[in-house]
């Protein structure tokens, strides 16, 4: 289910006619599960293809969401995962903010799951912002280790 | 003489055009077949039409024929849950279910494609258990030693377009056909069919309806989607409620994305659409009490 998922959903944002008749492969391995796993899979696989230097048209960042008392709760770990609170697991696309990908399997009130797609978009934007600062930080100390730094 | 011409003319352009022949459709609020966009094909399921299966049922979503068989097996619990049984859902399309089955276009499979129908059968077991259909204690017949396990083998005969939906229906038919024999337990542990004593039913408090929508982009979202749509519709969503009014599936996923305003839309369509399944077969999906 997730390979599938991942599959497609990079599919839309990776930009597929730059390579003719080649076939991109994305590997995920878990190291450590700590829940979230499959946001966690997603922010990676974004990163590594930056880091690849494979051009995409815009960040698939994700998160997860607990709710807890009529408050949501933003990327929780097993312990909170565990507990059998409702959770979603959503991926955006940044800039239009459009929702790529979403599961949601548990008995939930509708007014809950607006509020936790709110708190979705939300918890993915500021998985960009700190993407975006490493990545960043990782392109200029690369440009640094070049010589070719802007000063 | 004009409109053999034409009809050729807007055949050809099918076959070239697939997505803007489509869209012209969607634009005028129509589909191909007739439909309003979010109109579902008619549905039916039938119960216990299979005899030497524990529980049965057959559904279909206008030509989508999903049959679900039930086997019941002795398995022993898990330790963290000694009082509960299990269920273990397959799903898979005969091979006579689509002329299309298996057939690779652009290294894509569209019908049969394993990956897709696996990540079904997974989806499928996720609403069963998040809607809380029924009472797993309820297949417990000695806690902590034996419990019953319920198999549901799902299988596709009729493909034409969105098999979770008829699934999900097979499946809740299947659940309230099904019948519990009464077992004794022999002085080694073993359990054993008995000859005396009633079978029982499962006591189903609600059942999941599910309704499924194809996206074709942000503007244009269709209900219940047949196969040629399925080929041009990218992304897909599937809303799951409960009868009884409370939402249980929300699985998002494939190439296109969508606003959160447009699910909740899909929401609103969905929670309506189950209410309305349980006025439409009140014998299937009405309150079973064991």
């Amino acid at each position: 289910l997730r390979r599938l998922t991942i599959q497609q959903i990079f599919e839309s944002v990776i930009s597929t006619h730059l390579y003719p008749r080649s076939q991109i492969s994305i590997f995920v391995q878990v190291v450590q599960s700590d829940g979230g796993d499959m946001a966690a899979s997603i922010n990676a696989s974004t990163l590594a293809l930056i880091d690849a230097g494979i051009p995409m048209q815009d960040f698939l960042t994700a998160c997860t969401i607990g709710f807890v008392d009529g408050t949501p709760i933003l990327d929780i770990n097993y312990t909170e995962s565990a507990s059998s609170g409702p959770e979603v697991t959503a991926a955006i696309v940044t800039k239009s903010r459009k929702i790529s990908y979403m599961q949601m399997a548990d008995k939930l009130p509708i007014q809950h799951l607006e509020k936790m797609m709110l708190a979705a978009t939300e918890g993915c934007l500021m998985v960009y912002e700190i993407l975006k600062k490493k990545i960043k930080a990782h392109s200029y100390s690369l440009l640094h280790a070049r010589g070719t730094a802007p000063s | 003489l004009a409109v053999p011409v034409m009809a050729m003319q807007s055949a050809a352009y099918q076959k070239l055009h697939p997505r803007e022949y489509y869209k012209k459709f969607l634009e005028h609020g129509i589909r191909p077949d007739g439909r309003g966009l979010m109109d579902v094909r008619r549905t039916a399921v039938s119960l216990g039409s299979i005899k030497t299966a524990d529980g049965s049922a057959l559904a279909k979503v206008g030509g989508t024929t999903v049959a679900c068989g039930l086997k019941l097996e002795v398995g022993i619990p898990s330790a963290l849950k000694p009082k509960e049984g299990r269920f273990e859902v397959s799903l898979k399309l005969a091979s006579l279910c689509s002329p299309e089955i298996n057939k690779k276009s652009l290294g894509r499979t569209f019908v049969g494609n394993d990956k897709r129908i696996d990540a079904m059968a997974a989806t499928i077991k996720k609403t069963i258990a998040s809607s809380q259909m029924m009472n797993l204690e309820e297949l417990c017949i000695k806690e902590g030693a034996s419990v019953w396990v319920v198999y549901i083998d799902l299988v596709c005969v009729d493909f034409s377009g969105n098999i979770f939906d008829a699934a999900l229906m097979a499946v809740g038919g299947a659940l309230r056909s099904l019948q519990l024999p009464p077992t004794q337990i022999a002085e080694d542990g073993e359990v054993m069919l008995s000859r005396e004593g009633k079978s029982s039913r499962l006591t189903i408090k609600r059942y999941p309806i599910s309704i499924s929508f194809g996206i074709l982009d942000q503007k244009h979202i269709v209900a219940d989607p047949t196969a040629e749509e399925e080929k041009l519709l990218e992304g897909r969503l599937s809303v799951a409620f409960t009868t009884d009014g409370h939402l249980c599936l929300v699985h998002k996923e494939g190439r296109e994305s969508i606003s959160s305003k447009r699910i909740n839309d899909c929401l609103d369509i969905a929670e309506k659409y189950a209410e309305k399944m349980v006025k439409k077969h009140p014998k299937v999906f009405g309150f079973v009490a064991s």
